[in-house]
């Protein structure tokens, strides 16, 4: 098993050069109301959303399991994705669907009398991917995962595609458990654009090394912690998941993460709330946004559902 | 044997039934994650104004000078009866408020060219109504401020009439942005006098 942590870090480690600029990964905004307010501590979820995550993580899934999340930012940018997990007997099998949209995006022309811009036309902009996943139990607390994961943005006759792979592992113990996933593994993964004047350019998909744990410190009480390798840079994540006793339905959950903004590593705090009914949860999760003059707060929205 | 039969009938009944709650879960849970996103995408469709206007005259004049602008009419006669309907693509800043004393933009405030290639670069082109101090601010798909900076009155961005900025990869300190959408926000005096977008290929 060592051996097996020890090439999933090398698949990993690999290819951790810096490049100029990388893909815009959909994931970085976070799978789930949930992980996000846990500090967007990834490979520890329990759901179908997992696919998007650390794919051995879906060996948690039961029997069904299906995940669902939204929410729009800014007024802009609409998030969404769906996904899918059901139990075979040869192991787990996800599938998992994530776009953000924009719409009306104007086609700007100059006047040449004025030589003031004018709208021209319009254009939407969508950024998909799609993930395929599989997990499998070696033994009851060991479980492997590796999801292939296909990119495609489209925007005004602008269309780019890519494709990768996620490779994980997971240790689940009774107190405590351990994640440890490659996003991208496949070291020199791009996503290739086709432009409209027949020509082509590349941009690099960013490899990341997440290593996450989670710890039963006490009943009801959960801590989350995390260490992500982007671009060369460990980005730190904690989180806290409290379940009154009273109302063993509801989770408050709470986080902090590091995330990066162009060459700058900047932090955020998130709050959110869970309640889980008969293996129906919805989640909700709140941020701060900095320094916009219209906007303070992202809201997310899941739902997942546990069969 | 016939327990065991029994048994079994049992496990394969009660796994049809589980499949069968999953889809009727599944549909119902699709059904109501459609209708805030539709609901969402509607409400952008017919969202407040495209253009800055807080002196219709001025507004107009932009807009006839406009080549293409199959919509202009239209948006004239909205005008005049004070209802400002587009698709949200630019400029979306209704009245900020009536003081005549403050800055505001004429027409839209826009990228050219869009989308365009950082290493090529583009020019953010606004009709100021005065001078002004305008704060510019870039965000991200993912709501992070980006860029911030301040063009002071009377100089290149803060000048009364049309400013041209140019923006390309020095404006990011060196830094190459990731192709996608970003979203631009003008203000002077505390109040935003206009936002757009634009996107960045590789």
């Amino acid at each position: 098993m060592n051996k097996l942590l020890i090439a999933v870090l090398l698949v990993g480690l690999g290819g951790s050069s810096v490049v100029a600029t990388d893909y815009e990964m959909l994931t970085d905004l976070g799978s789930s109301a949930e992980t996000i307010a846990l500090g967007n501590v990834e490979g520890l979820n329990g759901s179908a959303s997992g696919i998007f995550e650390n794919p051995a993580a879906l060996k948690s899934v039961e029997h069904n399991s299906i995940g669902l999340f939204m929410t729009t930012l800014m007024d802009e940018v609409y998030y969404k994705n769906i996904s899918l997990a059901s139990r075979m007997p040869v192991g787990v099998i996800g599938f998992g669907y994530s776009e953000a949209s924009v719409f009306n995006i104007p086609i700007s022309a100059e006047n040449s009398i004025t030589n003031e811009y004018y709208v021209k036309d319009y254009f939407d902009y969508r950024d998909s991917l799609m993930k395929l996943g599989y997990s499998v139990e070696l033994d009851s607390e060991w479980a492997i995962g590796a999801s292939y994961v296909y990119y495609l943005r489209t925007f005004g006759a602008i269309k780019a595609t890519g494709a990768n792979f996620d490779v994980g592992v997971l240790l689940t113990k009774p107190n405590y458990s351990l994640s440890l996933f490659a996003r991208n593994a496949a070291s020199g993964g791009s996503v290739n654009f086709s432009l409209p004047d027949g020509t082509m350019s590349s941009e690099k998909l960013p490899l990341e090394v997440v290593g996450s744990g989670k710890y039963n410190l006490m009943d009801g009480m959960t801590t989350y912690g995390q260490v992500k390798l982007r671009r060369g840079s460990p980005l730190i994540s904690v989180g806290g998941k409290f379940i009154p006793r009273e109302f063993a339905s509801l989770e408050l959950n709470a986080g902090y993460r590091q995330y990066l903004v162009l060459d700058r590593v900047k932090g955020g705090l998130a709050l959110g709330v869970s309640v889980d009914l008969m293996g129906i949860k919805a989640s909700y999760s709140f941020e701060k946004i900095e320094d916009h003059p219209q906007y303070d707060n992202k809201s997310y929205f899941s739902v997942s559902i546990n069969l | 044997m016939g327990r065991k039969k029994g048994a079994r009938e049992f496990e394969m009944w009660y796994r049809i039934k589980r499949g069968f709650e999953f889809l009727i879960g599944v549909l119902l849970i699709g059904t109501l994650a459609a209708i805030p996103v539709a609901a969402a995408q509607t409400v952008e469709k017919y969202s407040f104004v495209s253009y800055t206007v807080l002196n219709p005259a001025i507004a107009t004049a932009n807009i006839n000078t406009s080549p293409g602008n199959a919509d202009a009419s239209f948006l004239l006669l909205t005008m005049k009866w004070g209802i400002y309907f587009g698709d949200g693509g630019i400029s979306s800043v209704p009245n900020p408020d009536s003081d005549s004393s403050k800055a505001f933009i004429i027409g839209p405030a826009l990228f050219y060219p869009n989308p365009f290639k950082q290493s090529v670069g583009a020019h953010l082109g606004y009709r100021l109504s005065r001078n002004a101090d305008v704060d510019i601010r870039i965000f991200d798909m993912r709501a992070n401020q980006i860029f911030k900076t301040r063009y002071n009155a009377g100089v290149a961005g803060g000048i009364a009439g049309y400013n041209r900025l140019v923006m390309n990869r020095q404006t990011f300190n060196g830094f190459e942005l990731s192709s996608g959408v970003y979203f631009f926000i003008l203000s002077s005096d505390d109040r935003v006098i206009a936002k757009g977008k634009f996107v960045v290929v590789p």
